[in-house]
């Protein structure tokens, strides 16, 4: 009996590939576990709460020059908290209603016009986001308000809305979009109007779609830093109203990193501040995932 | 409908079974396939002949393409399928043998689909999308493969002077003889064809059914159709498959006028499925 | 009775019931709300970036892009170039380390991968990386690779940093579009006994080229404009040009940010966000270009 059907050294390249790109996937994803574990590692969480949680995050100031000096990032979560809820309350309604514009109302050629719109909305750089709101928004504040310097968080909410609103709106248009044609044919097959359908089935089936749509808003409002460094004002109080400034968490980070004596407290203290944003965000991202996950195999069945 | 189980029970006549093992191109026994855990093919028996055309009939989802990708292991392509039992034999090797290279299995019997596919690339690279890579060149040098097989698939006269054009633009009757000329290119022991003549309209059929009895002196081809009248034309043997189950193979000639199991000629005469 | 049944149907259908009439007066009117809303969505973009246009076109010269920034406080007159020259050579190396590894992982994933759930735990993994804040990466590239490795805020440790924020970003993009090629053309030609590898070459790569250069457009588009991740692992404040692998540069958005907020100049930050702004829009027009006229075959 011939043995043809053995295999010849023609096929090395296959199992080569497949090896490289196994190894190529797995140094990426690594990373990802690296960079959680290094944040950890450098923040004082690591070496055993050196400090208090509760006072880090609610009793103490940010006063690292007093003696003794204090590392507590009330004030900067108590600022992130103000302009992303801020942003996410004018950016879902109106990124909603385009959503709903796009796949309900549009006419084709609008739509053709609208998805290179939001993507260029998207794809302005963060920090050309500040500047803009710096030379538009802050300078008016100063003669509108009267006030000595414009930033605030109103401005910074405002335009952080603005950087949020494409991603809200394109994932809203997609869940509104995957509700299946059938049922919105069989709705307007009763001949009620296209409001009633909105509202009585496409917002009911496209729920964790509109959710998963809020929660990419929150965790993209969460973790931006350019803008809100520089419309916020960056000062470290408390603040008490829209029109005073604050220091959101990246902001702190990113006006602290830099003039911070490795492993020294502070270091710790905004490398703990650094850990705990990061696991909100993917904790954030994990519910994303499973509203998807769910939607996809909802819309399937 | 209840069948009773000696109507199920599987016919193959006595001149195939008689046959010398150098004549058996395929011998499958007893071939059982799952998906996903539910059984698709049960105990299924098949035997192809050399220099024959073996058609395989039966109403849809009674598992003919399963079977037909089996042959050439493009069914492990499908992550849910599973050959539970059984035994395939071509030419007298095992098919599913210890150490077995499934691309050298599929490079000696090639598989025509339903649905033509143009690779992206032009007509002339298509059809030496397979040679490239096995290196069968046989001394030849390139152009003499393109024409020869396109010859032999009868497009070589539609196409000589496009051939760097994007096989996109063929036609889809175009298109298929590509595929078989494609697979033609390979030089493959054996040619399996999944319902080539589906996507056509009757002139193209027409031109593929003399192309597979022009290659049959050949080549052993194995054919599933759906077209009754087409396995007539251009069958030796043909074999009935219903609900994963063989029910009964026999020359082409006796199982449309004298089927020994009721259900095959239920289904012949047009009573059923 | 029946006659009652039978008018309210007819006014119904011609709809002069009252009802009827002030249920699609509101329907007109929340369409009118919609079209409002796409209207604020169209009309954003343009306005932002019209803006930046009309405001920095009076500041872009020939001489400001290949200048040098000049003037007391520095940044004050003169150009941008080391900035530019920065920006571009971190976001070459970053596509260079990040792009090989998004194509293994990518190809891995649509076509190696056998186990469903394998592929899916790699997934979410792969889209928390790309969830992950950029100021984020700028913390674990200060404290991993210029303070662990004793890098040195530089081009390269700047490079590694972008070249994580990219990969996931096409990672994703090559396994989408390698998975919306249809998969007959893996049965036809795996059918034939060629091997994945040669069927990736030479069919599965040329269908999803398009999809590929669209997540490299995103990922550079988005490494060049982000400065958090860069501002402590590569960014300096000025640099005489020139670069080197362990050295620090300039980058666009990190000298657009100090020109604000040290207020050192408006008219050269206009000019900055321009130059910014355009590169991008430039950089994804040709991609789109050469989406639409390459590759002959592929239609
Ligand atoms: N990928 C798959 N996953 C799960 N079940 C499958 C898959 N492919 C086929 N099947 C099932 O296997 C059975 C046989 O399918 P098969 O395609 O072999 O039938 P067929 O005889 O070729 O039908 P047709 O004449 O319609 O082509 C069917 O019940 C089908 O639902
Ligand atoms: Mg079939």
């Amino acid at each position: 009996m011939t043995r043809r059907f053995f295999s010849k050294s023609l096929y090395w390249s296959d199992a080569a590939l497949k090896a490289l790109s196994f190894l190529a996937l797995g140094t990426g994803v690594s990373f990802l576990l690296l960079m959680i574990v290094f944040v950890l590692r450098e923040s004082s969480l690591g070496s055993g709460f050196t400090m208090n949680l509760f006072d880090f995050l609610v009793r103490d100031p940010w006063a690292p020059m007093a003696t003794p000096p204090s590392h507590g990032i009330f004030h900067a979560w108590i600022s992130t908290l103000v302009i992303t809820g801020l942003s996410l309350l004018l950016a879902i309604p109106l990124g909603f209603g385009i959503g709903l514009f796009l796949s309900e109302v549009a006419p084709r050629w609008v739509q053709q016009v609208m998805q290179p719109a939001l993507e260029l909305l998207a794809g302005i750089p963060a920090v050309v986001y500040g500047f803009f709101g710096y030379v538009t928004l802050v300078r008016n504040f100063e003669v509108w308000f009267d006030m000595p310097a414009g930033e605030c968080l109103l401005i910074a909410g405002l335009i952080l809305a603005v950087m949020v609103l494409p991603f809200v709106a394109s994932t809203a248009a997609e869940a509104f979009r995957s509700v299946a044609q059938e049922l919105r044919e069989m709705a307007y097959g009763l001949g009620v109007t296209q409001l009633y359908v909105m509202r009585r089935v496409l917002f009911r089936k496209a729920l964790p779609g509109l959710f998963a749509a809020v929660a990419l808003g929150l965790a993209r409002a969460l973790g931006e830093t350019l803008a809100v460094l520089m419309l916020a004002g960056n000062t470290v109080a408390v603040p008490h109203s829209l029109l005073e400034r604050g220091q959101p968490l990246t902001a702190l980070l990113a006006t602290e990193l830099g003039e911070t004596v490795v492993n020294s407290a502070k270091y710790q203290a905004l490398f703990a501040s650094g850990f705990i944003l990061l696991i909100v965000v993917l904790g954030i991202n994990a519910v994303i995932w499973i509203l998807k996950h769910h939607f996809l195999e909802r819309s399937h069945a | 409908m209840i069948v009773p189980m000696a109507m199920t029970r599987y016919h193959v006549p006595e001149e195939v079974c008689d046959s010398p093992a150098s004549e058996r191109i395929f011998d499958i026994r007893d071939l059982s396939v799952t998906f996903n855990g539910r059984p698709v093919l049960q105990k299924v028996n098949v035997m192809a002949l050399n220099r024959q055309v073996l058609a395989i009939v039966g109403p849809s989802g009674s598992g003919k393409s399963t079977l037909l990708r089996t042959m050439n292991r493009t069914l492990e392509l499908t992550r849910d399928a599973r050959i539970i039992s059984g035994d395939i034999h071509f030419k007298g090797e095992q098919l599913y043998g210890n150490g077995t290279d499934p691309r050298i299995v599929r490079k000696r019997i090639c598989m025509v689909h339903q649905k033509p596919v143009a690779f992206p690339m032009s007509i002339e690279e298509n059809v030496l999308f397979g040679v490239r890579f096995h290196k069968n060149w046989n001394g030849r040098t390139k152009d003499e493969i393109v024409q020869s097989c396109l010859e032999r698939v009868g497009l070589w006269n539609e196409v000589k002077d496009r051939l760097s054009e994007a096989a996109s633009r063929l036609s889809v009757g175009q298109l298929q003889r590509l595929c078989i000329a494609r697979a033609l290119a390979n030089d493959p022991e054996a040619i399996l064809m999944d319902e080539p003549c589906s996507a056509l309209d009757p002139v193209s059929t027409g031109r593929i059914e003399e192309l597979i009895l022009a290659m049959r002196p050949h080549l052993p081809i194995i054919i599933v159709t759906h077209n009754l009248a087409q396995a007539r034309r251009i069958s030796d043997q043909s074999l009935f498959l219903s609900d994963g189950k063989s029910l009964e193979q026999d020359t082409t000639e006796r199982i449309f006028t004298h089927a020994v199991n009721e259900r095959v000629r239920d289904f012949i005469t047009g009573k059923v499925g | 009775m029946h006659d009652a049944a039978a008018k309210s149907l007819s006014a119904n259908v011609t709809g002069s019931s009252e009802t009827y009439r002030a249920s699609l007066l509101r329907d007109r009117l929340w369409r009118a709300a919609l079209w409002f809303c796409g209207f604020i969505g169209f009309l954003l973009p343009v306005a932002i970036i019209g803006y930046l246009i009309i405001e920095g076109l009076r500041f872009v010269s020939w001489q400001f892009l290949t200048d040098y920034p000049k003037g007391s406080p520095l940044g004050t007159e003169g150009g941008i170039w080391p900035a530019v020259e920065g920006s571009l050579a971190l976001a070459s190396i970053g596509l260079l380390v990040a792009f090989p590894l998004a194509l293994g992982g990518g190809l891995y994933l649509s076509e190696y991968g056998r186990s469903q759930r394998f592929n899916k735990i790699v997934r979410f993994l792969v889209e928390c990386l790309a969830a992950v804040p950029s100021i984020i990466f700028g913390l674990f590239g200060y404290a991993f690779l210029v303070v662990f490795l004793k890098f040195g805020i530089s081009l390269i440790a700047g490079g590694l940093v972008l070249a994580l924020i990219m990969f996931p970003i096409l990672l994703i993009a090559v396994q989408e579009s390698l998975r919306s090629v249809d998969e007959a053309y893996r049965e036809m030609g795996l059918s034939l006994g060629v091997t994945r590898f040669y069927l990736v070459r030479r069919v599965l790569l040329r269908k999803a080229w398009r999809g590929i250069v669209a997540g490299i457009v995103l990922a550079v588009g988005h490494a060049v404009g982000s400065a958090a991740p860069v501002l402590f692992t590569a960014s300096v404040y000025f640099s005489k040009g020139g670069l080197g692998l362990d050295r620090p540069v300039m980058t666009l958005p990190t000298h657009l940010y100090n020109l604000v907020s040290e207020a050192i100049s408006f008219d050269q930050a206009f000019g900055t966000a321009l130059i910014l702004i355009a590169g991008l829009l430039i950089f994804n027009a040709s991609a789109m270009l050469l989406r639409r006229l390459g590759g002959g075959f592929t239609q």
